[in-house]
């Protein structure tokens, strides 16, 4: 057997799968040859770790949260089709995010409104501070 | 009841039956999440999505393939798209500190008693989920579908929608592929003793 009908059926091999006289051509080639050996080598370590992954299991509630989301679904819209999912949806976004900048721009002028000074009497309002009267001038009288 | 039947069921009559399909196909779903994910959190919310999908397209499924076929389409593809989210994610995180452990390190094998062995075997397990990961998609979902789930390459076919010619080559690269990076990966890591 030469190194390209080993590396053929080194899958078969590995899997016990090869006929018994050509099982053993295989065994006695990589015996021989170190460069198969190597091969069959990483195959063996590729398969160990998938047979360790593929022990692992799901939790035991996994199905039980599955359904239990599908039954909320069935609850609050039976049929979802492309309307609700595509169409429906992004719409009320937009809409609801809208509402909620112009809802936004009215309570800030709102805000804005009341936070302004109470209009001052014109007499008070024509008083310029660097310019008053000296004080001796009351005092005087 | 037959996988139809409770199709049927579910679009005519009682939409409750689709817990017989989730209680039938959650292990097949998970385990072909598993081969590509590599980690059992990160399986079980992709089957709830998986399910979830597959619930709310299932007016669309014609019966032209089996409902497994049809179902481990749908996973492969959300695996996909899951991986190539994660990609994005993990090229985000080269810029940011964290200080979260790697899920992939959560997953690997402790042994108090033989420490050595057990970093040899963790190394293993790491290199060959890396050489996993680095393989072109569709050599990878071929190599999922045969190695995770036990598919016969006529099966395979019919989920990636080719050939079995096709498929038979897929795996042949695949392997081919798998072995290159593992004597690349193990070349490297003595390397790494070497120096250490």
């Amino acid at each position: 057997m030469n190194c390209r009908q080993c590396i053929h059926e080194i899958d078969s091999f590995h899997d016990e799968t090869l006929a018994p006289d050509l099982r053993t051509q295989v065994l006695a080639h990589l015996k021989e040859c170190s460069s198969c050996a190597e091969i069959y080598r990483l195959q063996v370590l590729i398969d160990e770790v998938i047979e360790q992954e593929k022990e692992m299991l799901p939790d035991p509630f996994l199905s039980t949260r599955i359904n239990s989301r599908i039954e909320k679904m069935n609850g609050r819209e039976p049929v979802p089709g492309i309307f609700t999912n595509r169409l429906l949806r992004p719409v009320l976004i937009t809409l609801s995010m809208a509402a909620a900048i112009f809802m936004g721009i009215i309570m800030g002028n709102l805000a804005v409104t009341s936070r302004q000074p109470v209009a001052l009497p014109a007499e008070l309002a024509l008083i310029n501070d660097a310019g008053l009267e000296n004080i001796e001038m009351f005092t005087g009288e | 009841m037959t996988d139809n039947e409770i199709i049927n069921e579910v679009l005519n009559a009682d939409k409750n039956a689709f817990r017989f399909l989730v209680e039938r196909y959650q292990q097949l779903v998970f385990r072909t999440a598993i081969g590509f994910l590599h980690d059992s959190d990160k399986a079980a919310d992709l089957t709830q999505e998986v399910f979830i999908q597959a619930y709310l397209s299932l007016h669309r499924f014609r019966g032209d393939s089996s409902f497994s076929t049809w179902l481990y389409r749908i996973t492969v593809n959300a695996s996909l798209n899951k991986i190539r989210k994660f990609s994005v994610k993990k090229f985000i995180r080269l810029f940011e500190i964290s200080s979260d452990p790697d899920p992939k390190s959560l997953l690997t094998v402790t042994d108090p008693a033989n420490p050595e062995e057990t970093m040899i075997r963790n190394e293993n397990i790491e290199m060959v989920r890396k050489a996993l990961d680095s393989l072109p998609e569709k050599q990878r979902i071929a190599i999922v579908l045969g190695k995770y789930d036990g598919l016969s390459q006529k099966e395979i076919a019919e989920i990636m929608n080719t050939t079995e010619g096709a498929v038979e080559s897929l795996l042949q690269r695949a392997k081919m592929n798998l072995r290159k990076k593992l004597s690349a990966y193990e070349t490297h890591i003595i390397q790494n003793h070497k120096q250490a």
